[in-house]
């Protein structure tokens, strides 16, 4: 399986996507925002980082920058695409994800390993999880508030599109806890927190086996594959 | 205490309404995100 990570002008996670996709066995693909070109991937990741500065808003220039159209194009074709931090905000800029993420509520960029409960286990990202499985993977961002207007919500709610909860002190004034979403058809799944830091013993969340062994993260990645490999 | 954002955009030529009406458009669906902005106004300065 091969799957594209994108990388824009101001991309910081593109290698460590592609590192993650390596660790849980498919073939990486280094894809360039100016293209429009997928190159034949099956999945395609969206990295975090601040692309294009972040200058209009978070995600804005991004989602509409040449490479884009192909991937709302594939996403709506029902590829699964996953976008981690300023790639949740590109997607939700692209309108393939609802709502909007503002600046944390307190202020401040906040770095930690965060809880999360997974709220929906039957996405192309997610369905190696139990559902309602906790999990920690690492939150570093400035602009993770999830917004969205009271019938949104409701309706995020109400069909099961909240895929990912934080569980403890909600680190950035998101509504409902909200960590991430995924659509109706569950190929687009969108999360602030950063599963690909979070896929090999020693540079992971500490858990109370042992420092840094956390690899929660890895779990999205090789949900994909398995995905991929049930539809072949 | 209120924050937010002024784009001095230049045209070409005479500002009509077509022009007004473009900018408009831009406003609404690329300089801001109507989730969480509000365009207040589209003005010839």
């Amino acid at each position: 399986m091969r799957i594209g990570v994108v990388t824009f002008p101001g991309s910081l996670d593109d290698r460590d996507a592609q590192r993650a996709v390596r660790i849980a066995g498919a073939e990486p693909v280094a894809l360039w925002h100016g293209d429009h070109d997928l190159q034949g991937v099956d999945a395609i990741v969206l990295p975090g980082g601040f692309s294009y500065g972040d200058y209009l808003r978070c995600g804005a220039i991004a989602a509409r920058s040449p490479i884009m159209s192909e991937v709302v194009d594939a996403a709506n074709a029902g590829m699964p695409v996953l976008g981690i931090c300023n790639g949740f905000q590109v997607l939700v800029e692209a309108h393939l994800l609802p709502g909007g993420l503002i600046r944390n509520d307190h202020g401040d960029f906040i770095c930690r390993d965060q809880g999360l409960r997974v709220e929906n286990a039957s996405t192309a990202w997610t369905s190696g999880f139990e559902q309602g499985q906790e999990i920690t993977i690492p939150l570093k961002n400035g602009e993770g508030g999830f917004i969205a207007d009271a019938e949104t919500l409701d309706r995020l709610e109400g069909e099961g599109l909240v895929a990912f909860r934080y569980t403890g002190l909600n680190p950035n004034g998101s509504l409902n806890d909200i960590a991430g979403l995924t659509n109706e058809r569950g190929n687009v799944v969108g999360l602030m927190p950063h599963p690909e830091h979070a896929v090999e013993p020693g540079f992971g969340p500490d858990t109370p086996a042992a420092m840094r062994s956390g690899v929660d993260g890895l779990t999205f990645f090789t949900s994909v594959l398995q995905h991929a490999l049930a539809r072949a | 205490m209120r924050i937010g954002k002024r784009f001095e955009l230049t045209v070409e030529g005479e500002v009509t309404d077509a022009v007004l009406a473009q900018a408009q458009k831009l406003a609404d669906e690329m300089l801001s995100n109507s989730v969480i902005e509000d365009v207040v106004k589209v003005t010839v300065a």
